[in-house]
């Protein structure tokens, strides 16, 4: 990697404009990623730091976090560790090292869209919105993660958005060890009416881009819940999509710990749910 | 490209290549007790504090050190060794020694933001600070040491 230029802009229309500017420019925002690719042409980098893109805000409807702020602020924060019993927070811990947790931001942990960022696992449960420059574009988590065109070249992630809302979430992040990357990840989100469920989401990632698992959802969706349903529910997430071995562990025993994580997750989430 | 930052209380300008890693750039400037493990972010020999934060100097281009404020193992020692570095000795909570300063930066930045943690904090603070050697028994003594004394002396 040979660098000619490295910009430290005030403000994003800066940063979008020496973009444009610039053959082979990339965004740095902790570095952590972008410092471990090798093949990568880059000759100019564009440092986000100095955007002030760092802050959490909790507001009446959202909770606000800046796509600069750092994993280790999201672990530290009194408003994310008390925000739907701190399922941020908890997500931000499992992810390496302190060091690295200093270092790394949850802009840039999304924008690599890889299979094992812990934060999109939880984020999705929360229905996580992105929210981009220019012209303030919003777009779900899930759209963005599904979607590698979502961000266009050259814009920015500014925050990330999450509705407020009342309901029971929960995430696992299942690994060998303290540092491992996740084996499986795994996200859910129950919001009662009475005993019925009103809403339900199951994310899972660790080994495939988080994505949701809807057909799971429904078997649990507008029901009375009970825990043979969330056994379904569970046994549904183990059919719903290919598992992968590698390394660590075969495709069997990843897809057999997603149903036990899911119905873990699922009664935690439950119990959680009927406190609200 | 120059880079201004604060290198153990002294201001710095150098002259630094924009790709080049924080990491190498001490060690080319004679701060060998930094130390190159994994170079990924796996083992924690190369941890520094920067604006107050233990990080690794491995994942840290240069120019992000711009404006900001380092400390490695040898700003630790000013007119006589840093408790934690007393401590480490007094205790021997080394043997091959490689990991030994990040492991006792980590535990410094812990101890800059909190004077009395819990060991469970301690704990947290050194997962990223591989050990080959001491099986991590004797670097927490000697570090609980260290606030068993502060507390002595509020
Ligand atoms: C050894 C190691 C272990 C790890 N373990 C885990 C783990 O267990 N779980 C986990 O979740 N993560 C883990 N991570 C972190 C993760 O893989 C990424 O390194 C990290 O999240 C990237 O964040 P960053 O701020 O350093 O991004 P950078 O490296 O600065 O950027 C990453 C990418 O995003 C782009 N970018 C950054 N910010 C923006 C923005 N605001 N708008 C548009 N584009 C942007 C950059 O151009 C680049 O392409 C680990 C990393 C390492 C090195
Ligand atoms: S050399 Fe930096 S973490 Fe191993
Ligand atoms: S003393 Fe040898 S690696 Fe820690």
């Amino acid at each position: 990697m040979k660098i000619k230029n490295y910009f430290y802009p005030k403000n994003l229309k800066e940063a979008s404009l020496i973009f444009q500017e610039n053959e082979e420019s990339y965004y740095i925002a902790g570095g952590t990623y972008l410092n471990g690719l090798k093949n990568l042409k880059i000759q100019n980098l564009i440092d986000l730091s100095g955007l002030n893109l760092n802050y959490i805000q909790l507001e009446k409807n959202f909770l606000k976090i800046g796509s600069g702020a750092a994993l280790q602020e999201l672990v530290d924060s009194p408003i994310i560790c008390q925000f739907l019993g701190g399922i941020i927070s908890i997500s931000a811990l499992g992810c390496a090292a302190l060091q690295l947790r200093n270092m790394a931001t949850i802009g840039g942990a999304l924008v690599t869209r890889g299979s094992w960022i812990d934060l999109a696992c939880a984020l999705l449960v929360l229905d996580a919105k992105l929210k981009i420059f220019p012209e303030d574009k919003i777009i779900s988590l899930e759209d963005y993660l599904l979607d590698k065109k979502a961000l266009k070249t050259g814009e920015i992630v500014i925050e990330i958005i999450i509705p407020c809302t009342s309901a029971g979430a929960n995430f696992i992040k299942f690994k060998r060890t303290a540092l491992d990357l996740a084996i499986i990840n795994l996200a859910t989100l129950i919001k009662l009416d009475n005993s019925i469920c009103k809403e339900v989401k199951i994310a899972l990632g660790g080994f495939t881009i988080p994505l949701r698992i809807k057909e799971a959802e429904n078997i649990l969706k507008s029901q009375v819940l009970s825990e043979n349903l969330i056994n379904s529910a569970a046994e549904k997430v183990g059919g719903s999509l290919k598992f992968i071995s590698d390394f660590k562990v075969s495709a069997d025993y990843r897809k057999d710990l997603a149903v036990i994580l899911t119905k873990e997750s699922l009664l935690l989430s439950w119990e959680k749910a009927k406190c609200n | 490209m120059q880079l201004k930052f604060i290198l153990n209380k002294e201001e710095k300008i150098w002259d630094v290549q924009p790709e080049e890693k924080f990491l190498d750039l001490l060690r080319k400037n004679g701060y060998l007790g930094v130390k190159y493990g994994c170079g990924s972010g796996n083992c924690g020999t190369c941890t520094i504090i920067l604006d107050g934060k233990a990080i690794y100097s491995c994942l840290l281009l240069a120019p992000q050190v711009q404006g900001k404020k380092v400390i490695t193992i040898e700003g630790l020692e000013q007119e006589e060794l840093d408790l934690l570095q007393e401590s480490f000795i007094e205790v021997g909570a080394m043997q091959c020694g490689y990991c030994t300063s990040g492991m006792i930066l980590s535990a410094k930045a812990l101890l800059l933001k909190k004077n009395n943690p819990a060991l469970e904090e301690i704990k947290t603070a050194l997962t990223g600070n591989l050990c080959r050697c001491t099986g991590y028994v004797k670097p927490l003594k000697a570090i609980l040491k260290v606030i068993e004394k502060g507390k002595l002396n509020v």
